[in-house]
C-alpha cells in the first residue's frame, strides 16, 4: 500500500485497496495527522509534482484536499464514480457553509473547521467513517450521522440558548465555599467549565458589575427565583412547546445523541414544571448543571 | 443566528487577499531580492501594482478590528432573540454575564488590542518601504536592494504577524 508524497503538496496512497488522495496547495497543516491517521495502512511514501499526483487522482475513492478552485474541480474530475471529495481550508467553511452534496455520485464535503485544528484521532474517525456507506447516505441525505459535525453547519440556536439560560441559573446560585473553590458541590464541575472562579477573579469590568449585583442580597434573591421559574426559560423559546423536539433535532444533526439524557432531563423539567428544584447541598448533581455540561461538550466537538 | 457579516469581510480580506494574494506577492519580491529568481518588472510591479493595494486595505483591515466587539458579541445576538422580552433583572444579567464572559474567555481585548498594534507596526514598515522606493526607486538593482532590504522585510514579517492574529479571532458562535 504505496503512498506518495510530494513535499508540502500532496499524498496519495492506496488503502485497503482504495486509493486515497492528500492534498495540500500549503498551509492547510493537516497532512501529518492526516498520514498519522491512516498509520499502519501505509507503507511508501515518495514525491510528486502537481501534474503527476494529478494523474494519480485518477480513480481516487477519497480525496481530501486544501486546494485551488481549478485545483479543487481537476481533483473532483479524475475521482472515482463512487468517491468522496472533501475540501479543507485553512480558515474552514464554517464562514461559507456548504452542505454536502453529490456531484454524480460522488459525495462532495467541506470541512467546517479549519483543517489544521484536526488531530490524529479526528481524521482517523473521519476516514474509518466514511468506508461506512450508510455512513455517506447519511451525510448526502441530510440524516443525523456521527459526521455531521464535521461537515454539516446547522444552527444549534436553541441549545445554544439553553445553556446561556444555564449559565445564569449557575453564576446566582454559585456560591464561594470555605475551601475557596465554587459550589455547591452539585454546581461545581459546571463553574469549573464555566471559568467562573477565574472570571470572578479577573477583575475586569463585567467581572466587577457582575459581582455588585451578586452581592446585593435583594437583588440576588430575585434573581434567583427568576431563574428558578420555568416561565423565565420558556420566554426565551418562540413555542416552548416545541422546544424538546427542536433541540433533539440539534443534537442529533450535530451526531450528539448521547449526550442527549442530560439535556433532555432539563428541558422536561422546564415544560412540564412551574420551578426548578433549588441546588441540594447532599446531591452531588443538579438537572442545569448536567445539561449546560452535556451541551458545552456537544457545541464544542468535535 | 445570522451574523455572517464580521466572519465573512474577515475571510475575504485576512484569507484571501492577505494569506493567498499579497503575502505571496511579497515572497516572490524576496525571492527576486535573494537572487533565487529573477524578473526585471519585479520592482516596477511590486512599487505601482503590489504596494498600493495596502493602504486601502489597512483602513479596512483597521476597521475590522475596530468592530470585532460589536459584531461578534453574544449581545447582537441577544439583541435580536430577547427584543421583545423587557428589561427583568435576570435578563439584563443573563446578558451582561454571557458578554462579560465572552470578552474574558477569547481574551477579546487582548486579541483587538494585539491586532491593532500589528496593523500599526505593518503600516509603519509600509511607509518606510513606501518612501525607499519613492527616494530609490529608479537605481539599478544592486543599488537599490541594499536601501529597501530592510523595510520590506520589515513589513513582509509584520503581514505574516497580522495574518496570525487575524487567524486567532474567533469567527463562529463559541461562546461556552
Amino acid at each position: 500500500m504505496p503512498v506518495i508524497e510530494v513535499g508540502d503538496w500532496q499524498v496519495v496512497t492506496v488503502w485497503r485497496s482504495d486509493k486515497v488522495v492528500a492534498w495540500d496547495k500549503g498551509g492547510g497543516g493537516f497532512l501529518e495527522r492526516l498520514i498519522s491517521a491512516l498509520k499502519g495502512k501505509l507503507s511508501d511514501c515518495q514525491d510528486l509534482d502537481r501534474d503527476q499526483a494529478l494523474q494519480v487522482a485518477q480513480g481516487a475513492a477519497l480525496i481530501v484536499a486544501h486546494a485551488s478552485d481549478k485545483d479543487w474541480k481537476d481533483l473532483i474530475s479524475r475521482a472515482a464514480d463512487d468517491a468522496v471529495c472533501i475540501r479543507v481550508a485553512s480558515g474552514g467553511f464554517r464562514h461559507e457553509p456548504r452542505a454536502p452534496s453529490r456531484e454524480g455520485s460522488k459525495l462532495i464535503l467541506y470541512l467546517m473547521q479549519p483543517s489544521g485544528h484536526l488531530n490524529e484521532r479526528e481524521w482517523c474517525n473521519i476516514v474509518s467513517s466514511l468506508w461506512k456507506a450508510h455512513v455517506r447516505s447519511a451525510l448526502a441525505e441530510g440524516q443525523s450521522n456521527p459526521l455531521n459535525a464535521y461537515f454539516r453547519c446547522d444552527s444549534v440556536d436553541n441549545l445554544a440558548a439553553v445553556a446561556l439560560l444555564c449559565q445564569a441559573y449557575l453564576a446566582v446560585y454559585a456560591e464561594s465555599q470555605p475551601d475557596g473553590a465554587w459550589g455547591p458541590p452539585c454546581l461545581t464541575d459546571a463553574l469549573l467549565r464555566m471559568r467562573w472562579r477565574e472570571f470572578m477573579e479577573s477583575k475586569s469590568e463585567s467581572a466587577k458589575r457582575i459581582t455588585c449585583q451578586l452581592q446585593n442580597g435583594d437583588l440576588r434573591n430575585k434573581l434567583r427565583n427568576q431563574v428558578s421559574n420555568t416561565r423565565w426559560w420558556q420566554g426565551v423559546f418562540a413555542e416552548p412547546s416545541e422546544v424538546v423536539e427542536a433541540c433533539h433535532r440539534e443534537c442529533c444533526n450535530i451526531g450528539g445523541s448521547q449526550s442527549w439524557q442530560e439535556v433532555q432531563r432539563l428541558l422536561e423539567l422546564i415544560v412540564r414544571q412551574s420551578q426548578l428544584p433549588p441546588p441540594d447541598r447532599s446531591e452531588r448533581s443538579h438537572p442545569v448543571a448536567e445539561a449546560f455540561l452535556a451541551i458545552v461538550k456537544l457545541l464544542n466537538r468535535p | 443566528m445570522m451574523r455572517d457579516d464580521w466572519p465573512s469581510r474577515c475571510h475575504l480580506l485576512a484569507h484571501d487577499w492577505l494569506k493567498n494574494s499579497f503575502l505571496p506577492n511579497l515572497s516572490a519580491f524576496a525571492n527576486i531580492m535573494s537572487g533565487k529568481a529573477q524578473d526585471p518588472q519585479a520592482v516596477r510591479r511590486l512599487a505601482n501594482q503590489v504596494l498600493p493595494q495596502w493602504e486601502t486595505r489597512f483602513c479596512e483591515a483597521l476597521q475590522l478590528v475596530n468592530s470585532y466587539q460589536d459584531e461578534m458579541s453574544p449581545l447582537v445576538w441577544f439583541k435580536q432573540r430577547f427584543q421583545d422580552k423587557g428589561e427583568e433583572p435576570a435578563l439584563s444579567f443573563l446578558i451582561e454575564l454571557t458578554h462579560g464572559l465572552w470578552l474574558f474567555r477569547h481574551l477579546v481585548p487582548e486579541q483587538t488590542r494585539r491586532a491593532r498594534c500589528k496593523l500599526l507596526k505593518a503600516n509603519r514598515a509600509w511607509k518606510d518601504l513606501r518612501d525607499a522606493f519613492r527616494n530609490y526607486g529608479s537605481l539599478p538593482a544592486n543599488k537599490l536592494w541594499p536601501r529597501v532590504r530592510e523595510p520590506f522585510l520589515r513589513f513582509q514579517k509584520a503581514c505574516n504577524e497580522l495574518m496570525n492574529v487575524f487567524e486567532g479571532f474567533k469567527r463562529g458562535e463559541e461562546w461556552l
